[in-house]
């Protein structure tokens, strides 16, 4: 038996840390484990993967995992950037935190069973929040437990109820509660799958070319949105002054460029007319 | 200057890797704006390394030299002498970190501003290491925390802008990405002086000091207010306060208390009153110290505030 | 047109980087390289030298000054040793990757504690994988030749690596002998770079570089070094063909027709061996030399070809301790499917030692690998 599960977060949302702790559940009950993040070069706010593998004989993989049993989307708008269901098996299983039903995922694949939990909404209803912000890794990992996985859901509670402290019996009540409320479904995907071949690029000299976006549309790392009031606004360009992204455009007056702001909100502090506000980012097509 | 009479075109391109509420952008932003864009960049290890992004694209919109932590001013006298001999009048700029400015770099730094080579030398100080994750550096002040000072660092920050005061170069100035129009006209002043010049921009970091990602330009503003970052330009060896450090040390503004500045950010919110008053004395000494620099009547009583 | 001169081994390396158009120079001081820095700065000085000199602080930001030279798209050139070599080590490989083509000379010398400023070629040999081309040098005239050639080779569209060119400390840098001052006009012009710095140009040079992309790049520089080699042989013909002189780049051979003994080598003791074989040879001992010039890239082939069936003694002037002597054990490896008959490793000249004709013969006679004092 080896299981192999791929987690998807963004950076600072804990995937790092749900990879770990499941191997240190699955160690704690008797199996071989192993977790590895790999970091890429990026900041805050940019895609994290990371890799659990359970075995019953010692494993002696040091790659990374392409052809999961298991993969946890821990945010719901990385599947905008990342091919989450890229290399999972064929009759494997996607967790995601999402408020979608497990038939609304389309995929490559003939049949996937899809767990679906809302872990953002059970992280605020249980006042699971760091900075303003919903901590989903550990009622993931909740949900994670209804998949074909022989792990107990006791082992998790307990860890996870030494591990954090007074934060702990939080953790716990959301993990069960993720546990209880996520809808499993054996959906039905169009079976062609396609291999995407990467195309090669010569590389004679280090030297790169100037573009926007080479970290993508970085609208994905917004949890802010913020909004110019036009009638408010006497285009004094502070806010462009100040922008980090540069992404307030001048135009007839400044604009914000929704594409790559990133929702720092520091243009909201230096609005000296207050004509910037924000709201917590929705993305209507998620 | 008026912000409308500022170049609009953009050198750091929208869409890059850094953090919400860089500060590190949002100066370089400036700096490239005043520079119009005529400017080779060298960058030595450093968070901007990252946030430029990967290969085969960058988000830098002006030619950039990535080099070794080690050697940034190095490098770019190398290149500075290339263009001499090119008949190019290109501006060619060091943007380093405070790491790549006041430790590992500092031997590189000082040999260039000897030998008067002319490079505009900016180092954009966040006060750590924060490409590695927050270690300590020099520029590190008393009492931070840090993932190598984990109770707080024991000593206080060497002042390299006073260290290059004392090579004797053309021109010395610090900033502060609270007050971003400054820092323009700052450069726009560099630009116009040959040989060997130093600019140092305090860039507060909200991961790195632990401060809400939104207030990056408060605490700039608010570091200078409260005395902790003092804005100077020393040109041909005239030293003036500049800005707000101005007012103060002319006594027509009161400095804000030290302790809205420290407790404001997570870094120092373990700080006791007596570190608290650790920090004072050193920042008293260091207001004294640019003081006697400054020629002109200054008000001695600078220190008046903390009585 | 050329003059013939007496000169120091750094004397002539310091004319043959003028004559070669170096544009940027920026070197430190160090035993026994210090009269390349000190030559180059009066020929500046004195205007018969038309470059831009950068009177550094370090062997560190001398390496990284000529990196942004090249980079602007001046070539550029440095000297040094022992252990400012070193201290260049990460710079070193900068330049590899980066495609500066910088051309340095390097006066051999022993790293200590304890201070030793004597040849050893260990300096050289521990930089190997930094990509960078490396020539050994055995006199004057070849070091003279040898820096103009490396530029050609270095700045060529399919090589762009930089090139060490090497020679001992003292024995080469220190000792006068007649060279041939070349004015390299018909084989050198004004270097112009593939890529540069430049405002009018925003690239990028070095920003993160991916895996798979990374090993593209490094790939790409293997095959550069590949590709140095087929050069080297067109450069030395048409060297010969404007000046009249066969400098070699990839080795040297001497009596090699009818040898059996080989002796393999590099450096300043290639040239003392030529007596030990004529010595040998007098004590009807068929001897032969392989001088080997170029260790980076290592001409397996040429190697393997010449030493079919021969008893070979490989000198090392210097020790990879914990391995044994670095030309060995290429050698050993590059011969190791080739019916060779023996291949014997010898370590001399360490921290210095003279080596004389008479230590060839007692290391061939005798069977100990170590010659550790001056056989006079
Ligand atoms: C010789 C060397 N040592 C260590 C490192 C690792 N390193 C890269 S960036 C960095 C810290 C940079 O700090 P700073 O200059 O302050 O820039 P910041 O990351 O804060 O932007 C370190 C330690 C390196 N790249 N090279
Ligand atoms: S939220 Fe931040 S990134 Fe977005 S426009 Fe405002 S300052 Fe720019
Ligand atoms: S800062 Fe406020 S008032 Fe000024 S241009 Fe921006 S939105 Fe308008
Ligand atoms: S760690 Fe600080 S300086 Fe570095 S990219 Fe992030 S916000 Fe900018
Ligand atoms: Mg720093």
């Amino acid at each position: 038996m080896l299981i192999s599960v791929r987690f998807h977060g963004r950076g600072g949302q804990g995937a790092v840390t749900a990879s770990k702790l499941l191997a240190e559940v699955a160690n704690s009950m008797g199996y071989y484990s192993q977790s590895m993040p790999f970091f890429g070069a990026e900041r805050r706010g940019a895609p994290v993967i990371s890799f659990t593998r359970i075995s019953d004989e010692p494993i002696y993989e040091m790659s990374q995992v392409y052809h999961p049993n298991i993969v946890v989307v821990l945010d719901p708008l990385i599947m905008k950037v990342v091919d989450v269901f890229a290399g999972v098996k064929e009759g494997g299983t996607i967790v995601a935190n999402t408020t979608k039903t497990p038939d609304e995922f389309v995929f490559s694949q003939r049949y996937l069973n899809i767990i679906a939990v809302d872990a953002t909404g059970i992280a605020i209803k249980n006042d699971l929040l760091v900075a303003g912000l919903p901590v989903v890794n550990t009622p993931m990992l909740g949900a994670l437990l209804r998949a074909q996985i022989p792990l107990e859901i006791e082992v998790l509670e307990g860890i996870v109820g030494k591990k954090f402290g007074e934060e702990g019996e939080k953790n716990v009540k959301a993990i069960r509660e993720a546990y209880d409320l996520a809808t499993v479904k054996l959906v039905r995907g169009s079976g062609k799958r396609k291999y995407p071949r990467k195309k090669k690029i010569k590389v004679e000299f280090p030297i790169s070319t100037p573009s926007e976006g080479v970290a993508g549309k970085t609208k994905l790392w917004r949890d802010f949105r913020p909004k110019i009031d036009y009638e408010k606004c006497n285009n004094c360009l502070n806010c462009w002054l100040h922008c980090p992204e540069s992404a307030i455009r001048l135009n007839e007056h400044v604009e914000i460029d929704y594409d790559y702001c990133k929702g720092c909100l520091v243009c909201t502090t230096v609005c000296p007319k207050k004509a910037i506000t924000f709201e917590r980012e929705v993305f209507a097509d998620v | 200057m008026k912000i409308s009479e500022m170049e609009r075109e953009e050198y750091v391109l929208p869409g890059n890797t850094s953090c919400h509420g860089c500060p590190s952008t949002v100066a370089l932003r400036t700096v490239l704006k005043a520079l119009e864009g005529n400017a080779v960049l060298v960058i030595p290890a450093c968070c901007t390394s990252v946030y430029m992004g990967p290969f085969p694209n960058s988000a830098i919109n002006v030619p950039v030299f990535n080099t070794a932590f080690a050697s940034a001013a190095a490098t770019a006298s190398g290149i500075k002498a290339s263009l001499e001999w090119q008949g190019k009048d290109t501006e060619v700029v060091v943007w380093a970190g405070d790491g790549g400015t006041y430790d590992i770099g500092l031997q590189a730094l000082s040999g260039a501003a000897e030998r008067g080579d002319d490079i505009l030398f900016i180092c954009y100080n966040n006060e750590m290491y924060s490409n590695t994750g927050i270690q300590r550096s020099g520029a590190t002040p008393y009492g931070a925390w840090t993932t190598t000072t984990w109770k707080g660092k024991r000593e206080h920050k060497k002042d390299v802008s006073e260290l290059m005061l004392a090579h004797g170069i053309p021109y010395v100035a610090t900033a502060s990405v609270g007050y971003l129009r400054d820092l323009y006209e700052k450069v726009k002043r560099a630009r116009k002086i040959r040989g060997f010049r130093y600019l140092e921009i305090l860039a507060p970091c909200p991961p790195g000091w632990r401060f809400p990602m939104d207030k990056t330009i408060q605490m700039g503003k608010l570091a200078v207010e409260s005395g902790m970052w003092i804005l100077f330009e020393s040109i041909e060896g005239k030293l003036r306060f500049t800005g707000v450090s101005k007012s103060i040390a002319e006594g027509r503004r009161k400095m804000k208390d030290l302790e809205e500045y420290l407790l404001s950010q997570g870094r120092f919110s373990h700080l006791t009153e007596e570190e608290i008053g650790e920090i004072r004395r050193y920042v008293i000494k260091k207001w004294e110290k640019l003081a006697r620099l400054v020629e002109g009547e200054i008000d001695a009583a600078v220190a008046k505030f903390y009585v | 047109m050329y003059e013939v001169k007496i000169l120091t081994g750094n004397e002539t390396a310091a004319y043959a980087a003028m004559n070669s158009k170096a544009r940027v120079v920026a070197a430190y001081p160090i035993t026994p390289v210090t009269p390349v820095v000190e030559t180059i700065s009066k020929l500046v000085e004195e205007g018969r030298m038309h470059a831009k000199f950068i009177r550094v602080e370090s062997e560190h930001s001398a390496m990284a000054a000529c990196i942004g030279a090249s980079a602007a798209g001046s070539r550029a050139f440095t000297a040094t040793s022992s252990h400012g070599l070193a201290y260049m080590h990460e710079m070193l490989h900068w330049a590899t990757n980066a495609r500066t083509p910088i051309v340095m000379a390097v006066a051999n010398r022993a790293i200590g504690p304890g201070w030793n400023i004597w040849a050893d070629l260990g300096d050289a040999l521990s930089q190997r994988d930094t990509g960078w081309i490396q020539f050994y040098c055995s006199n004057n005239q070849e070091i003279y030749d040898t820096i103009a050639m490396a530029y050609k080779l270095a700045e060529d569209r399919k090589v762009l690596l930089p090139a060490m060119v090497c020679y001992d400390g003292f024995v080469l840098s220190h000792t006068s002998m007649p060279v041939e001052l070349t004015e390299f006009d018909d084989f050198l012009s004004e270097y112009e770079p593939v890529w540069k710095l430049d405002a009018e140009n925003p690239f990028t040079h070095g920003n993160i570089l991916p895996p798979e992309d990374f090993a593209e790049l490094r790939h790409n520089i293997q095959k550069s070094h590949d590709r140095a080699l087929k050069l080297m042989k067109k450069i030395e013909e048409e060297f010969f063909e404007l000046y009249g002189r066969r400098t070699p780049l990839i080795l040297e051979e001497y009596k090699m027709e009818d040898a059996e003994k080989v002796i393999v080598t590099m450096g300043a003791i290639g040239s003392e061996a030529k007596v030990a074989v004529d010595s040998l040879r007098e004590k009807k001992v068929k001897a032969g030399l392989v001088r080997l010039k170029s260790f980076r890239p290592f001409p397996e082939k040429e190697l393997r070809n010449l030493l079919e069936d021969k008893k070979v003694y490989v000198f090392d002037r210097a020790i990879s301790p914990g391995s044994g002597g670095p030309l060995y054990n290429e050698l050993k490896s590059a011969l190791a499917f080739s019916p060779v008959k023996r291949i014997i490793p010898k370590i001399v000249g360490i921290g210095g030692i003279d080596v004389t004709k008479r230590t060839f013969e007692r290391a061939i006679f005798e069977r100990k690998v170590w010659i550790k004092e001056v056989v006079s």
